[in-house]
């Protein structure tokens, strides 16, 4: 029987693999605005100052960055979600504001910008707001148009960008916001003025835009601490890629040790109750080898502590890998424990 | 529509439409909900049982009539079945339990209660995670039961715990092998049998799931306790001798009173049951007399107070001499008016007085009409005609009767059948039509709910199963899909469209594959959906069809150098301005419209050629067949509207501007529908089908029959129709009381207003600086939301209709080109010509910049219409904008090109004249000198009531009338965002007030003069007014019959007035002095017994409709009630006939 139980772990940990895709699983610490916000279409008011910067877009069907970028910032108080996206635009020329009645089919027409919102981050009902350059304006919860929001928008076109500002009230959405919750969100972008028709998303999206699993994740004033403590969040339906904090570097640095600290605590755990099912093993030649290979998930953890601990900064892409890496290894031994209940119990049938 | 999905996603991302959505929790309850709720014919093996319920979690492919094992496993036996499906993702090839990580959740969750069996039926546990597996094992261990349906697991099924002697209860059958797992048992079964449809396989069925219910109540542990055996001797018995059956029994009986029951039936033939006797201790026989021959099942239980204690069931034959050795039917199938013929055939040697009696059979075993000679050995003929009132199935039943036939089934020795189908198409009534058809052994039960729920065609590749003959459904083949592959070198695969002998082959073996489909009934025959629509390629075939093309568009060769800049000098030079560039995308760049263009115009025109072989193909097989596509088509550039209208036989594109093309200039027998059912809840799928209605449309069309997840289809797993659909189901009953039909004879109004679609004008909208002025389609969106906005109606004429002279001046008074920038000179002759003889024309920005080949002109061809002159094409200037006094607008796209001549201009924008009107011959030409996508909407609660009255003074230059109703809101003011749409039918006039979106409203409708007004909706008469109340709910469309008169009594008539069973009933319908045509829903009762099979349509005017009321002869004799309902009023009329 144990004999059985530790050839299906040595396999499960030999061939356990990540599901879904490896796209990078965005975070954005949303700072609170602070003060009266305008919308005016000008992103001038001291809260976006605050705002980290994010961008990286990338082709909707593909993790490529596109050209021409989009900057985006988020920010929040307790009546409204605030967006503020600038979208670089060479032929600023072509650009025309054309303006279309409340959730018009036509406004995905143009030049728009479409957010959604997760709010209760359930991946299940969210909102959509479409609004291209005439700041007309699309929205629904999900894809129901009938639904609308008392959303605020307003836009400006400077020399060599288009700008949007939009203020979505939480209340519409069936919300209270509080500082630490993580909110589902993506921002995407129509453009229709190039050669080819363009579509890009802040956070990558599979098929299309309505995709709430893998839409990106701003949480509400957090502190590192906080941001390290939601990695259940950020991987809920399945996210398997790498977590991409955005935000300044201090706070990037302190929010992927937290995040890297309990996972790594996670997988130590989890590793000590498969060794206390192999101190039993009356298999010493499998036992041997899946002892080898537990060594080696100890080692390569070791590795990571001493990183951890060191309170070295690390480069993000370094803090990537490792926590990406961790919660892999997680998955793993998950299965590994499932596999050998499994295994045991059917040497019982 | 595998291929939707890439559709969808550019719908999703353009339009906000149906896409990928995470399933919460409660749609996946919905989905895989197990109700009772549709029953269907089974026997209650066990249902009420003595013994204890026994909780079901099943396991199985959520997709197609898989699902619905469970129910029947619920109806016959005392089970609580919960469901975890398997299923393909929509649209995608992959599979996955059924909603992804919260389905996986869900399953966990169940797992977590107790259940007493595990059912796996058609997939194991191999995609079960080691945690899910372990859930399900670690009770089977434990005492559960588990049960594989075609499937199995050798790693739990082990040879050294395999029962050897199987237990009584699954030895008979037998059911399968059966194991132990730990304390729990375990059975693994066959799959299901494979039972096609016929009258008697739902009998076959029952046994079967009997047997599953023995295995899961054995699995369980809750196996009866008293066991029982029935004795039929030698199991093979005469037809005329009497049968002993004996039953005997052991073991414990829980419940009070105990008795025995006995059941004898054949599968198609008599169901018997014997007298129910109190159960003695000891065995004891029942006797059955004489038996039609045929194989039969003796069934046998006990029960008691308690429930049913246990049951058995065993088979017996029954044979005679003489027999029916066949049924040959020289025709399997026949249009009305033709006959049904061919031979019986008896065997063996016939009694003096026997009768042999071929008879034809509806599905419901009603005996349609009979012949009756002397039986004879060998063959005898029989022939009848083919009435229009036979189903589409009917059963040619040839039997053998020694006593006067009559006293079934005791004197029928034998028989035996063939089927024939009589080829009907449902045309002229307004039908509802689904993708796909059930398969598997349940596929008749899911036939039968479509049938049931409104469903009368249904589409799919191949050739439709015999069932769908039984319910009635006419068949729309999907016999290809038109794309365009090609090879390396640009040829066209398999072949070129225009390679003629490879077309000829093609289309006519295509034909003869689709010969069962025509015999069956072909509403439209397909050829596909998401099809490309336009094509061409390098081959010298296609270069040969594009000269002719040429030369017959064009006429000479100077005309085509002319246009094209060229200078051939012989039509062999004509082709392409550069080898291998198939679209002309050279000359697209080098701005060589022209040449670019009537590449562009031939490849639509190529595609419809193409679409002509198919339709002649299948005309020769069916001299009645209608052939052309769905689901494809754009408004936009590239498809020619009206040549696609004129050369096919049916176009169902998805819902877009082309369905208000289709609907103006289309013959009103030429089938229109749009594709629906992309998204789940009531409300948008309402306005999908209001809007079908109100746009003309003889048909809803819903993807698909079945379907779960994202989209749902017309049926959920379990065979109900979804909740959904059941609410569309009655939202929309009055539609098939009569409304539909009665639109289908009526005529949709236009106000005398023609709205230009000019083919030309699609593309040249899309070259220079066309495309800062918003869409082609945008510019006819807006003009249609201002007309309809101002409650006015209008219809579509085309470029090619003023071509060929068919534009009916007279019919009209407003002509509205909506970016009409490319016109032909006959067209603009045509236009010059209605204006100067009084009418008025009302266009947008840049009028007939570009000829009818996408030229650019000098001068605009209808600058002296409008009294302007263009300086040349430039972009738009969008800005602040002034159109008349006191208004100012914040954006609007103005061309800055024009200037003022003879007209008058109102409004400025940057000093560029915004609205120019021109006196020209007897009428007007109104200039809106900005897109009018740009301006405000007229249906938004923000846009100034300046802006409505502006274009409703503009509208009023052409000499309209008030809008023929107005609708104010409580305020008194316009009420916004509603589409009225009139219908005229004879004097009555039909009205619909449709919202498609937005919120719930009172209106008050305001009539020019007072007229009776019906709500449709309610039947409710809201009396003799010229105002009323309308309450307007978004995404549905209320509908109001205005009559001069109230609405009078019919005359329903039947004659004669007592028929005989086996003859035909005339019954007719009319209303004396009916000012237009009636809709009657004609249903009738036998008793107090509903008929379904009289429950029909009837449209009828003052002159007398008559229809058919078919008795068969074995109906029951006495009053028959026909009632026919009003459709206006919901007034009954009924008369009685006395059947003998």
């Amino acid at each position: 029987m144990r004999a059985m139980t530790v050839g299906l772990i040595a396999l499960a940990l030999v061939t356990a693999c990540h599901a879904g895709d490896q796209y990078d699983i965005k975070v954005y610490p949303c700072p609170r605005a602070g003060g009266a916000i305008t919308i005016d279409g000008v992103l001038d008011e001291a809260a976006w100052r605050r705002a980290p910067l994010s961008g990286d877009f990338t082709f909707y069907n593909k993790p490529e960055l596109i050209e021409p970028q989009t900057a985006l910032r988020m920010t929040w108080d307790d009546g409204h979600l605030y967006f503020g996206v600038v979208c670089t635009e060479p032929r600023l020329d072509k650009l025309t504001q054309v303006g279309h009645a409340r959730d018009a089919r036509e406004v995905f027409h143009g030049e728009t910008i479409e957010i959604f919102v997760d709010p209760d981050h359930d991946q299940g009902l969210y909102y959509q707001f479409g609004i291209n350059a005439a700041a007309s304006i699309y929205d629904s919860v999900r894809t129901d148009p009938s639904w609308s929001a008392d959303v605020q928008a307003a836009t400006s076109v400077g020399e060599d960008a288009w700008t949007l500002e939009v203020a979505i009230p939480w209340a519409d959405m069936g919300w209270a916001p509080e500082a630490g919750q993580v909110v589902g969100v993506n921002v995407c972008r129509d453009r229709y003025l190039g050669a080819d028709r363009q579509w890009s998303n802040w956070s990558q999206t599979a098929a299309n835009f309505h995709d709430p699993a893998r839409f990106g994740h701003a949480v509400l004033s957090p502190d590192a601490m906080r941001l390290g403590e939601l990695e259940a969040e950020y991987r809920k339906g399945g996210r398997t890629g790498p977590i991409v904090f955005e935000g300044p570097p201090a706070l990037v640095d302190a929010a992927y040790r937290a995040l890297a600290r309990r996972s790594l605590d996670h997988s130590a755990e989890l590793l000590a109750g498969i060794e206390g099912a192999l101190a039993h093993d009356e298999q010493q030649g499998a036992s041997e080898e899946l002892t080898r290979r537990i060594a080696a998930y100890r080692t390569e953890l070791s590795g990571f502590a001493d990183q951890i601990e060191a309170g070295e900064p690390l480069p993000p892409d370094a803090w990537r890998q490792m926590t990406a890496r961790l919660a892999g290894m997680r998955s793993e031994l998950d299965r590994v424990i499932w596999e050998a209940r499994l295994a045991a119990l059917i040497s019982t049938i | 529509m595998s291929r939707l999905i890439a559709t969808l996603t550019m719908i999703a991302l353009i339009a906000a439409a149906p896409c990928l959505l995470a399933q919460d929790r409660a749609e996946l309850e919905v989905d895989h909900a197990m109700t009772l709720d549709y029953p269907t014919p089974h026997t209650d093996w066990a249902q009420p049982y003595a013994g204890e319920p026994t909780r079901v979690l099943l396991f199985c492919d959520g997709r197609g009539t898989n699902p619905r094992v469970g129910v029947e496993l619920m109806q016959r036996f005392d089970v609580e079945l919960e469901a975890v499906f398997w299923a393909r993702i929509v649209d995608s090839p992959d599979t996955h339990w059924h909603g992804g990580e919260v389905g996986e959740q869900r399953m966990l969750d169940l797992l977590e209660q107790d259940w007493d069996c595990f059912l796996f039926y058609g997939i194991g546990m191999d995609n079960m995670s080691s945690e899910q597996q372990y859930k399900v094992l670690k009770p089977v261990t434990e005492g559960a039961g588990l049960v594989f349906v075609g499937v199995g697991d050798d790693r739990v099924l082990k040879d050294a715990n395999q029962i050897a002697d199987l237990p009584p209860i699954l030895a008979r059958g037998p059911v399968g092998e059966a194991w132990t797992v730990g304390q729990g048992r375990a059975v693994r079964m066959p799959w299901r049998p494979e039972i096609d449809y016929y009258e008697g396989w739902e009998v076959d069925y029952d046994y079967w799931a009997e047997q599953l219910g023995r295995a899961v109540l054995w699995a369980a542990g809750h196996e009866p306790q008293a066991t029982m055996t029935l004795d039929v001797g030698p199991a093979h018995f005469d037809w005329n001798v009497t049968k002993n059956i004996t039953l005997d029994h052991a073991g414990t009986i829980v419940g009070d009173n105990p008795r025995a029951r006995l059941r004898v039936r054949r599968a198609g033939g008599p169901s018997i049951d014997l007298q129910e006797r109190p159960l003695q201790p000891r065995a004891f026989t029942w006797q059955v007399g004489s038996l039609p021959a045929g194989d039969y099942h003796a069934d046998a239980w006990i029960v008691s107070d308690a429930g049913v204690e246990t049951w058995t069931s065993t088979p017996f034959t029954v044979t005679s001499d003489p027999r029916v050795g066949g049924v040959l039917l020289d025709s399997d199938w026949g249009e009305v008016g033709d006959r049904i013929s061919g031979r019986a055939i008896v065997e063996g040697a016939p009694g003096p007085d026997d009768r042999l009696r071929v008879g034809l059979f509806d599905r419901r075993g009603r005996l349609l009409a009979q012949q009756t000679t002397p039986a004879a050995a060998g063959e005898t003929r029989f022939q009848f005609g083919i009435e229009p009132w036979m189903p589409m199935l009917v059963r040619v039943d040839a039997a053998l009767f020694r006593n006067p036939p009559g006293d079934e089934p005791a004197s029928v020795i034998d028989s035996a059948y063939a089927y024939c189908r009589v080829t009907q198409r449902h045309r002229g009534r307004f039908n509802f039509l689904i993708w796909d058809t059930p398969s598997g052994t349940l596929a008749p039960y899911a036939e039968q709910s479509l049938a049931e729920h409104s469903v009368t065609l249904q589409l799919k590749s191949g050739n439709p199963p015999l069932m769908l003959s039984a319910f009635d459904i006419a068949w729309v083949p999907y016999t290809t899909r038109i794309m365009t592959p090609k090879t390396e070198d640009g040829i066209m695969e398999p072949f070129c469209w225009n390679d003629e002998a490879a077309v000829q082959a093609h289309v006519q073996a295509k034909a003869e594959d689709y010969i069962p489909a025509r015999q069956h009934g072909v509403f439209v025959w397909s050829l596909g959906d998401e099809v490309t629509t336009t094509g061409s390629c390098l081959s010298p075939y296609c270069a040969e069809a594009y000269r002719g093309y040429l030369q017959e568009v064009y006429g000479d060769l100077d005309a085509l150098n002319a246009s094209w800049g060229t200078d051939f000098t012989d039509w062999a030079q004509v082709g392409l301005s550069r080898e291998g560039d198939n679209e002309e995308a050279n000359s697209l760049a080098e701005g060589n419209y022209p040449r670019w263009f009537d590449r562009q115009a031939f490849q639509s025109w190529n595609f419809v050629q193409f679409c002509r072989a198919y339709a002649e193909a299948y005309s020769a097989i069916d001299p009645l067949a209608r052939t052309g596509f769905e689901g494809a088509g754009r408004f936009s550039a590239g498809d020619d509207l009206d040549l696609i209208i004129r050369s096919n036989g049916f176009w169902s594109p998805y819902p877009g501007v082309a369905d208000e093309v289709i609907r103006s200039i289309a013959p009103r027998d030429f089938p229109r529908s749009n594709w629906m059912g992309y998204t789940k809840d009531a409300d948008s799928l309402l306005a999908k089908y209001w809007r079908m209605v109100t746009r003309g449309c003889d048909a809803v069309w819903w993807w698909r029959w079945d379907c779960i997840g994202r989209f749902h289809g017309w049926l959920a797993p379990d065979l109900r129709p979804f909740p959904a659909v059941a609410e569309i189901l009655e939202d929309t009953q009055f539609v098939r009381d009569g409304l539909g039909d009665l639109l289908l004879h009526s005529e949709m109004l236009d106000d005398g207003i023609a709205m230009l679609y000019s083919y030309p004008s699609t593309f040249a909208c899309e070259v220079e600086d066309g495309p800062g002025y918003g869409s082609y389609e945008s510019a006819h969106v807006a003009f249609h939301n201002i007309v309809r906005d101002l409650g006015y109606q209008f219809r579509y004429v085309t470029d090619r209709m003023m071509r060929l002279g068919e534009f009916e001046a007279d019919r009209y008074r407003l002509l509205i080109l909506p970016r009409i920038e490319a016109l032909g000179p006959e067209e603009a002759q045509v236009i010059r010509d209605f204006v100067a003889g009084g009418g008025v024309v009302i266009a947008d920005v840049r009028p007939a910049i570009y000829d009818g080949h996408c030229k650019p002109l000098a001068q605009g061809l209808l600058d002296e219409v409008f009294g302007i002159s263009t300086s040349g094409r430039a972009a738009a200037a969008v800005g602040p904008a002034e159109p008349a006094d006191g208004m100012t607008l914040e954006s609007l796209a103005v061309d800055p090109t024009v200037t003022v001549t003879t007209g008058v201009a109102r409004g400025e924008a940057d000093g560029v004249p915004l609205i120019i009107t021109n006196r020209f011959g007897d009428g007007a030409a109104v200039l809106l000198n900005f897109t009018a996508a740009s301006l405000p909407p007229l249906g938004v609660a923000d846009t100034p009531a300046a802006v409505a009255d502006l274009m409703l003074d503009l509208i009023g230059r052409a000499g309209e009338h008030p809008p023929a109703m107005r609708l104010r809101t409580a305020d008194g003011d316009r009420l916004r965002n509603i589409e009225v749409t009139r219908w005229q039918d004879g004097d009555i006039q039909i009205v619909s007030l449709f919202r498609q979106s937005g919120s719930r409203e009172t209106a008050t409708v305001v009539l020019p003069a007072a007229r009776h007004v019906y709500d449709l909706r309610t039947g409710e008469h809201l009396g003799e007014t010229a105002r009323f109340q309308a309450e307007v709910v978004p995404c549905r469309a209320g509908f109001f019959a205005l009559t001069g008169l109230p609405v009078a009594t019919p005359d329903l008539r039947v004659e004669p007035a007592s028929p005989a069973r086996g003859t035909v009933a005339t019954a007719s319908i009319s209303v004396a002095g009916a000012e237009g045509l009636h809709a009657f829903k004609v249903t009738a009762r036998a008793g107090d017994a509903p008929l379904d099979w009289l429950d029909q349509v009837v449209i009828a005017g003052a002159e007398p409709v008559e229809f058919a009321v078919p008795l068969a002869y074995n109906d029951p004799a006495g009053e028959y009630t026909i009632t026919a309902r009003e459709l206006f009023s919901r007034g009954d009329t009924s008369t009685t006939v006395n059947v003998q």
